[in-house]
């Protein structure tokens, strides 16, 4: 198959997610109406608005999403969470496509650079230190949870300007993984199924330094309230990883409420290992996720009626097409369906039913929260997402 | 070195016949920029261990540059000129070792935002016309499903808009043998060698061995067992990041990986090896080594008679557990398999596209002990589907 065929298949497979979104949901396409809601949280009419960020950060296709034969998978966002937001088609990450680095690239509004398997803080501010020095906010106000300990140095940057603003990240396998051994080492086979590593690097893996151990369990104590022997039993009930990240965001959100927070999911990664059945079953649970996510945020007072949630996928994954990949396996190509992904927007002043086809890029998100929330965001490369602000 | 300054005594290092192939392409060779010479000397550095197939697709492609124009080649090439490099990767010795300088050159061009313009060039390179010689049938076989119970009506969706729907397909204990003996009957008294391949995801069914060339994952379980020692010592020895375990694993002989226990064939004893260095996921999962087995066949040998079969692959369990050989209790997972191998199916077929012209292909995909299939075939109109009871000598007389 040539290239040309690809980008035309791809854009009919673009138009009918497209046309099949107006006809299930009823949605509509955004045009001049769509503009602009004014920033009522920024002209201090709203209380504090709050904004809870979710990517997946494991690539996920059209295919096994929004194109057709996807739909089946994402019933909770399809019917559930669509028709209360709004839903951009075509969102383009011009950048290395890597879990990481492109993440990183999420939370800074700049396309970062670095290798994608070594952890390291990025070069640019990110959306925590922002949002802290812009608005003076405490620490506790932004968090991020993030599933491998690839992702530990994620809440801050090497930017001078921005030192000791960061956010604080939670590493639910680290942290599970230290109450554990804590407890009773020698049962960590019942929690197999949610230490769940990296797939693409096996490099990160959730072992623990006696020191790594203490400060999970500190975190554990201080910050989510939970003694070992309650996290360890409510750990137990949950089937996966991602089931662990929503557990710990529920309980963050509970204890601190932070006002910033970005949830990175993660089990569809295991298409690296080339189980198509297992990715799918993971993007089942991240729709469901999604859904439980959005009904916690409805169900606390201090998140109800004043939360922006943003969905979106780190990046696609290669084409089935594609003779240089192996299909959903990868997104080692560089192509279109690599590339190109979705985001769903929620919450006040973000006009529901809505789908907009106009391409805008993952590093628009920063800006667009910076604006509003009311802080500024000198370094991006993005810019505001008009239909957002 | 830049390309230009290539001589016949650049590739003393390289194996025989790898070395005769470079010094006959040499003026080529150092046409070449330097930003894509070292992917055509990572193709020729392994010329001893390629199959007949694919050591006549690469020389066609060295042919058919050579035969351009100057001017037409240059304009090929001319965007390779445009990509920058840092110095000190230009001054790696590419000759000797084109991979890890290729690893690091992708890792550069995805930085440095030139990733895509790489890719188009490269799309614009690999663009050979059509060979004129006359094209070969070929016949591929996928059974799926092996232990699976449950109902499965999305099976095959993605083939079946290809081909004829098959419901009634009659599966007997006779089947497997009936299956190898369609494949022999297929390729004649006289198959070349490399031409006729069975694939098995787990132990392979009775077969005669004569001529086939088999790859099962029951086979094959020392050399993975081997490379999963090496990525778990990996890992357990510090970071070195993905590039670093690809780099340790390409170095893996075939004494070392243990393929010289499983076949004498040094052509077989690469391939095996490869399979588990190069697969993501092969090591670990059946479903993952079938599919890649497939598609590497496919791709590099272009057999004319394929016989895949897919079986359950272990569940999930922590990537630790699963790298962790000596430990690990394999627990299958016969249904979530069968989702498995249906994409693995529709991989197969994009596979086979990619070697044949549709007039010359007749694929079937069959769910091991059911009814249903897809039979996909110049004759096999798209999109229908046949209710009678067929048993596999009438499908194939109705529909190839």
């Amino acid at each position: 198959m040539s290239s040309s065929s690809d980008a035309f298949a791809s854009l009919l497979r673009s138009q009918t997610r497209r046309e099949f979104l107006r006809l299930a949901a009823g949605t509509v396409a955004a045009t001049a109406v769509s503009t602009l809601v004014p920033s009522a949280f920024a002209a201090g009419i709203q209380p504090r608005p709050r904004s809870v960020i979710v990517t997946f950060g494991g690539g996920a296709r059209d295919e096994e999403t929004f194109a057709l034969d996807g739909q089946q998978n994402i019933p909770h966002m399809l019917t559930e969470l669509i028709p209360q937001g709004t839903f951009f088609t075509q969102v383009v990450n011009r950048g290395i496509l890597g879990h990481y680095v492109a993440t990183a690239g999420i939370v800074t509004g700049c396309y970062e650079t670095f290798n994608n398997f070594i952890a390291q803080p990025t070069g640019n501010p990110t959306i925590f230190e922002y949002f802290r020095r812009g608005l003076a906010r405490p620490m506790d106000d932004a968090w991020v949870i993030a599933p491998s300990n690839g992702f530990q140095q994620i809440g801050f940057s090497r930017h001078s300007g921005y030192e000791g603003q960061g956010a604080g990240v939670i590493l639910p396998k680290q942290l599970l993984a230290a109450a554990v051994n804590k407890q009773h080492p020698q049962s960590v086979v019942d929690y197999e199924h949610l230490l769940q590593d990296n797939y693409e690097m096996p490099v990160y893996r959730p072992s623990l330094s006696q020191n790594d151990g203490e400060l999970h369990l500190e975190q554990l104590a201080s910050t989510l309230r939970l003694s070992v022997e309650d996290f360890t039993r409510d750990a137990r009930a949950l089937d996966s990883a991602d089931a662990l990240s929503l557990s710990i965001a529920r309980r963050l959100m509970a204890q601190v409420s932070p006002s910033l927070l970005l949830i990175t999911l993660h089990d569809m990664d295991v298409a690296h290992a080339g189980a198509f059945s297992l990715y799918v079953d993971a993007i089942q649970r991240a729709d469901r996720i999604c859904g439980e996510l959005w009904t916690t945020i409805q169900s606390m007072p201090e998140y109800k009626d004043r939360t922006g949630l943003f969905i979106m996928p780190d990046f696609g994954r290669d084409a089935d097409g594609d003779p240089g990949g192996n299909g959903f396996q990868h997104h080692r190509t560089g192509g279109a369906m690599a590339r190109t992904t979705w985001l769903l927007a929620m919450g006040p002043g973000i006009r529901q039913n809505v789908t907009v086809d106009r391409a805008i890029q993952p590093i628009d998100l920063v800006p667009t929260i910076g604006k509003r929330h009311g802080f500024e965001t000198p370094f991006v490369k993005g810019a505001p997402i008009a239909e957002l602000v | 070195m830049t390309p230009d300054q290539l001589t016949a005594a650049s590739f003393s290092s390289y194996p025989p016949q790898a070395r005769q192939f470079a010094v006959a392409h040499l003026a080529l060779l150092q046409q070449l920029p330097v930003a894509v010479a070292p992917a055509f000397l990572r193709e020729i550095i392994v010329f001893d261990w390629r199959f007949p197939a694919e050591r006549h697709t690469f020389e066609r492609q060295c042919v058919w540059l050579e035969s351009l124009a100057p001017d037409q080649r240059a304009h090929l090439l001319a965007p390779f000129l445009q990509i920058s490099m840092p110095p000190n990767l230009a001054a790696k010795d590419w000759v000797a070792a084109p991979q890890p300088f290729l690893e690091e050159l992708t890792a550069y061009l995805w930085s440095s935002s030139q990733i895509d313009a790489y890719r188009h060039a490269a799309q614009a390179l690999l663009a050979v016309p059509l060979d004129e010689a006359p094209q070969k049938d070929r016949l591929v076989i996928v059974v799926a499903g092996k232990d699976a119970t449950g109902p499965s009506p999305q099976l095959f969706r993605k083939l079946a808009a290809h081909g004829v729907t098959l419901h009634n397909l009659q599966w007997t204990p006779e089947t497997p043998r009936q299956l190898h003996a369609t494949l022999q009957h297929h390729s004649g008294s006289e198959s070349a060698p490399y031409t006729r391949w069975y694939i098995d995801g787990g132990e392979p069914w009775p077969h005669d061995s004569a001529g086939v060339d088999l790859l099962s994952y029951a086979q094959l379980r020392p050399v993975r067992e081997n490379v999963l020692e090496r990525m778990n010592h990996f890992t357990q020895s510090g970071p070195g990041g993905a590039e670093g375990m690809r780099s340790m694993l390409e170095q893996l002989t075939p004494a070392e990986s243990g393929a010289d226990a499983v076949t004498h064939d040094p052509l077989m004893q690469h391939f095996m090896t490869m399979l588990f260095v190069e697969g993501s996921g092969t090591q670990i999962y059946s479903t993952s080594f079938v599919q890649w087995a497939a598609r590497e066949t496919l791709h590099r040998a272009q057999p004319e008679q394929l016989l895949v079969r897919f079986a359950p692959r272990q569940r999930q369990r922590t990537l630790n557990q699963l790298f962790d050989a000596a430990t690990n209790v394999e627990v299958p997972d016969p249904e979530g398999s069968l989702r498995d191998a249906d994409i693995g199916a529709y991989y197969i077929l994009l596979d086979l596209l990619r070697i044949a012209d549709p007039a010359h292909i007749t694929l079937l995909a069959w769910r091991e002990n059911h009814g249903h299939a897809v039979i996909i075939s110049p004759r096999a109109p798209a999109g229908h589907s046949d209710d009678a009871p067929l048993d596999l000598s009438a499908a194939l007389g109705k529909y190839a």
